[in-house]
C-alpha cells in the first residue's frame, strides 16, 4: 500500500477516535505512537466501540484473539493492522 | 443564613449576639432534650459554645472534671466541650472521643476557637470576607451563600480536585471564596486574622504496630473495643436505630447492638428494583437471625432521577455516581419512623483493610515484581468481575490500564494512582480556569503532601492513608453520610470510626488486616461465629446505585438534555460544548454506556446542577424552629470579670 493510503488510513482512524471517542475536544493532537490505553482513548469498552468502527468502515472482520494491545494501542499499530487485514 | 438549615436542626433555635460577633444554633434534640439549649455558655459568660455533633465520652468526662472541680447545669455533651475547654484549653480536642464541629467563643479573651472531629464526620465551612476582617461559618455552605459578601465563583481547582479523586483537596470546596476547616484540624480566630492547625493525623506508621501478640488476643480486644464503641454510640435520650446493608460491618453493628445493648432495635435497609443492585435478601437474613424490626425502602431509577437535584442541593458538590441518592431515601425512612438517630458501619473498610483497592494495590505490585509473567496479573481478575466477564477480547485491555506505572511501587499513592488516573482522564471536558493542570502533575501535588516518613509505611498502611484523608472525610462521611442523612435530619453514628477503635487498628499487624488477599482477616475472624456464614463468607460487594441510564434513558431526560444543551454549557463556561455533545451520541448510542462515560455524564450533570443551584439560584430558606435562646450582649463590652 503507498504511503498516501497510509497516510489517508491512520486519518480516517483519527478522526473516529478524536471526533467521537476522545474526552474533551476534537482537535486535540495524538501522536502516532501515543498509547491510546495510557491516553485513556481506549479501554476495555471502548476497544470494542474501536473494532466495531474498523470492521464496520474498512469492511475487515477481527478475530478475538486478534484484540490485543500490539494491534490496537497506538494508531500506528491500529494503522498497521488494519492494513494487513485489508491484504 | 439559618433558615437554608433548618434540616440540621428542626427542634430549636438559638442566637447569641454581641459586640462584632454572632452565632446561630439549630438543634436536633438527642440528649438532655429538656436543658441544653444553644449557644451555651459557662457559670461565668465568659465562653459559649455552638456545637453541631456528639462527644460520646462525655459522661466519663463528665465525672473527671467534676473531680477537678466543674460544677455541670445540664446533662449534655456540650457542656462538657465547655468545660474540658477550659480544663485543657485546645488539648481537649485528645480528650473527645466522637464527632463534632463546634465554635468556642472566650469573651474574656476575643477569640474564637474552632475545631473539628478526627475522621471529618461533621462539617464546618467558613469564609474570610473582602474586609479581611470578617470571618463567617456554617455547617453547609448554602448558609454562608446568603451573604451576599460571599462571591459565587466557582473554584475550577476544587472541580479538577473531584474529577480526579471525586473529593476536594485540603481546604477547598467547589466555591472559591468558602473554605473548609479539615477533619483533624483546629482554627482559632483572633482580631488579628485566623490560623489553622492540624491536631490529629492518620498515622499507621510501623512504630505504631505490636508484631509480637497472638492472633487471638487481637481478637478478643478488638470484640470488647467494638462492643464498648457501639454502647457509648448507643447513648441517647431518644431511640437509637443501625443500618444494615447485608454487608460484614453493618451486620456486626447490629449483632453488638442488639444483642448488647438495645434488646429492642430497629434496623433500616435499602433495597433496589434493578436486582444487579439489590442485596435485601442478605439483609432479611441478619434481621431474622438477630431478630430486628425491619424497615426497608425500595429504590428505583425513577426516583433516583426525581432526588437528583435535591441531592445536589443537599451535598453541594459535583459528584461521579448517583450513590448519595437512595441513601437520603434511607434517612427519609428513618425519620418516617420517629428515629433521628442510626448507628452505621462506615470506616470499617478503611480501617481494617476491606477494600478491593487494598487487593488491586497488593496484586500490582506481587506483578510488578515479575511484569512478564502471564499469570500474576490474572489474580486481577478475582477483583475485577468485568474481566472474566469480558472474556479474552477485551481482557487484554484490562491488564493494560492496570499495568500503566505498575514498576513505579515506590511513589507516595501507587495505590490510588489507577483510579486517579482514571479520573483524570475526564480532565479534558473541563474548559475552564487554568487548563494546564495535567492529570499527572496533580497526582503529584497530592502524593507531595504525604507524611513524613512515609516510604517506611506498609502499603497497606499507605493505601488506607489515602483512603481515610481523601474519599472517607471527603466522599464517604459527607455525601454519602452527613449530609443525606442531615437532610432528613437523621444523625449518622460510626462505631468503627471510634477513637479507641482506631487507635486499636493501629497496633495491629497490617497482614492480619489483610491475609494474602483476604480482606478485613482479622475483623471476620473475630466476629465469624456471631453472624450468618453467608454473611461473613460472602464477596464483597461495593454499595452501587443505577447512575448514566437513570438520568439519561427515564422521563427526566428532558430536564438533563436543558441542563446541559450548548446554550447553557458555552454560557455556564465549565466544560467544553463539542466534548459535552459527543458525551452525549456516545450516551444515546448504546444501554450499556461505559463505565467512564457513565461516570462523565453524571458529573457534567451534576456541576450543572450546582451550578444552577448554587452560583445562579437563590438560597431557598425555611421558617426557624422555635427561638429557645435569645441572647444579646451587644449593649455591653465584650469583656469579663477574670475569675479569681
Amino acid at each position: 500500500m503507498s504511503n498516501v493510503d497510509t497516510n489517508d488510513l491512520m486519518n480516517q482512524i483519527r478522526d473516529h477516535i478524536c471526533g467521537t471517542m476522545l474526552i474533551g475536544l476534537s482537535d486535540q493532537s495524538i501522536e502516532p505512537d501515543e498509547s491510546l490505553v495510557q491516553r485513556g482513548v481506549v479501554d476495555s469498552t471502548g476497544v470494542l466501540e474501536l473494532v466495531e468502527f474498523l470492521q464496520q468502515r474498512f469492511g475487515i472482520t477481527v478475530m478475538d484473539d486478534e484484540i490485543t494491545t500490539d494491534n490496537l494501542d497506538t494508531l500506528n499499530s491500529i494503522t498497521a493492522f488494519v492494513q494487513r487485514k485489508l491484504g | 443564613m439559618m433558615g437554608t438549615l433548618t434540616h440540621r436542626g428542626p427542634d430549636e433555635a438559638g442566637l447569641l449576639l454581641a459586640r462584632g460577633l454572632a452565632f446561630g444554633h439549630l438543634r436536633l434534640s438527642i440528649v438532655d432534650l429538656r436543658h441544653g439549649q444553644q449557644p451555651m455558655a459557662t457559670a461565668d459568660g465568659r465562653h459559649w459554645i455552638v456545637f453541631n455533633g456528639e462527644i460520646f465520652n462525655h459522661v466519663e468526662l463528665r465525672v473527671e472534671l467534676e473531680g477537678l472541680g466543674h460544677v455541670f447545669r445540664t446533662r449534655c455533651d456540650t457542656e462538657v466541650i465547655l468545660n474540658a475547654y477550659r480544663q485543657w484549653g485546645r488539648d481537649c480536642l485528645s480528650r473527645f472521643n466522637g464527632q463534632w464541629a463546634f465554635a468556642l467563643w472566650d469573651r474574656q479573651e476575643d477569640t474564637v476557637f474552632l475545631a473539628r472531629d478526627r475522621f471529618g464526620v461533621r462539617p464546618l465551612f467558613y469564609s474570610v470576607l473582602a474586609d479581611g476582617r470578617t470571618l463567617v461559618f456554617a455547617s453547609e455552605m448554602k448558609a454562608l451563600l446568603t451573604d451576599a459578601r460571599v462571591p459565587r465563583e466557582w473554584d475550577t481547582d476544587a472541580l479538577r480536585d473531584i474529577f480526579v479523586s471525586w473529593v476536594t483537596h485540603g481546604e477547598r470546596t467547589p466555591i472559591r471564596a468558602i473554605r473548609q476547616l479539615p477533619a483533624g484540624c483546629w482554627m482559632e480566630v483572633t482580631r488579628e486574622g485566623h490560623r489553622v492547625q492540624r491536631y490529629w493525623d492518620v498515622d499507621l506508621s510501623p512504630d505504631a504496630v505490636d508484631w509480637s501478640r497472638p492472633e487471638a488476643s487481637w481478637s478478643e480486644e478488638l470484640r470488647s473495643t467494638l462492643d464498648e464503641a457501639c454502647r457509648i454510640r448507643l447513648r441517647a435520650d431518644v431511640t437509637v436505630g443501625t443500618y444494615l446493608s447485608g454487608g460484614l460491618d453493618s451486620s456486626i453493628i447490629t449483632t453488638l447492638s442488639k444483642r448488647n445493648h438495645q434488646p429492642d432495635l430497629m434496623t433500616f435497609s435499602l433495597a433496589f428494583r434493578d436486582a444487579g443492585y439489590d442485596e435485601s435478601a442478605f439483609q432479611q437474613l441478619v434481621a431474622d437471625q438477630i431478630g430486628t424490626e425491619h424497615h426497608t425502602v425500595s429504590v428505583s431509577r425513577e426516583l433516583i432521577a426525581e432526588r437528583f437535584r435535591l441531592a445536589i442541593w443537599h451535598t453541594e458538590t459535583p459528584m461521579h455516581r448517583t450513590a448519595p441518592i437512595p441513601l437520603m431515601e434511607l434517612s427519609a425512612l428513618v425519620r418516617s419512623t420517629g428515629l433521628k438517630v442510626v448507628l452505621s458501619g462506615e470506616g470499617a473498610d478503611e480501617v481494617f483493610g476491606g477494600y478491593d483497592q487494598f487487593r488491586e494495590n497488593k496484586i500490582r505490585r506481587f506483578w510488578a515484581r515479575v511484569p512478564t509473567s502471564a499469570w500474576r496479573k490474572r489474580l486481577l481478575d478475582r477483583l475485577e468481575p468485568n474481566i472474566a466477564r469480558s472474556g479474552p477480547r477485551t481482557r487484554a485491555f484490562w491488564y493494560a490500564f492496570y499495568q500503566e506505572g505498575l514498576q513505579a511501587t515506590g511513589r507516595p499513592a501507587y495505590s490510588h494512582y489507577p483510579r486517579w488516573r482514571n479520573g483524570a482522564s475526564l480532565l479534558p471536558l473541563i474548559c475552564a480556569g487554568d487548563t494546564r493542570t495535567s492529570g499527572p502533575s496533580w497526582i503529584e501535588h497530592v502524593e507531595a503532601t504525604a507524611p513524613d516518613g512515609f516510604a517506611s509505611w506498609d502499603p497497606l498502611s499507605q493505601a488506607q492513608y489515602w483512603e481515610i484523608r481523601q474519599f472517607l472525610a471527603g466522599y464517604l462521611l459527607s455525601s454519602q453520610g452527613d449530609r443525606v442523612a442531615m437532610a432528613n435530619s437523621v444523625e449518622g453514628r460510626y462505631p468503627f470510626l471510634d477513637a479507641n477503635v482506631f487507635a486499636l487498628s493501629r497496633r495491629i499487624p497490617p497482614r492480619l488486616k489483610m491475609r494474602v488477599l483476604q480482606e478485613k482477616y482479622l475483623l471476620k475472624r473475630t466476629f465469624q461465629s456471631d453472624l450468618p456464614p453467608a454473611i461473613v463468607e460472602r464477596k464483597k460487594y461495593p454499595y452501587r446505585a443505577p447512575d448514566a441510564l437513570a438520568l439519561y434513558r427515564g422521563a427526566l431526560r428532558r430536564q438533563l438534555l436543558d441542563s446541559l444543551n450548548p446554550e447553557a454549557v458555552q454560557r455556564r463556561g465549565l466544560f467544553h460544548p463539542e466534548g459535552i455533545r459527543k458525551l452525549l451520541e456516545r450516551v444515546d448510542r448504546t444501554e450499556d454506556p461505559s463505565a467512564r462515560d457513565n461516570m462523565a455524564l453524571v458529573l457534567v450533570y451534576s456541576a450543572h446542577t450546582f451550578h444552577e443551584q448554587f452560583i445562579e439560584g437563590r438560597m431557598e430558606t425555611s421558617a426557624l424552629p422555635p427561638l429557645n435562646t435569645d441572647v444579646d450582649l451587644t449593649h455591653i463590652t465584650n469583656q469579663v470579670e477574670r475569675a479569681s
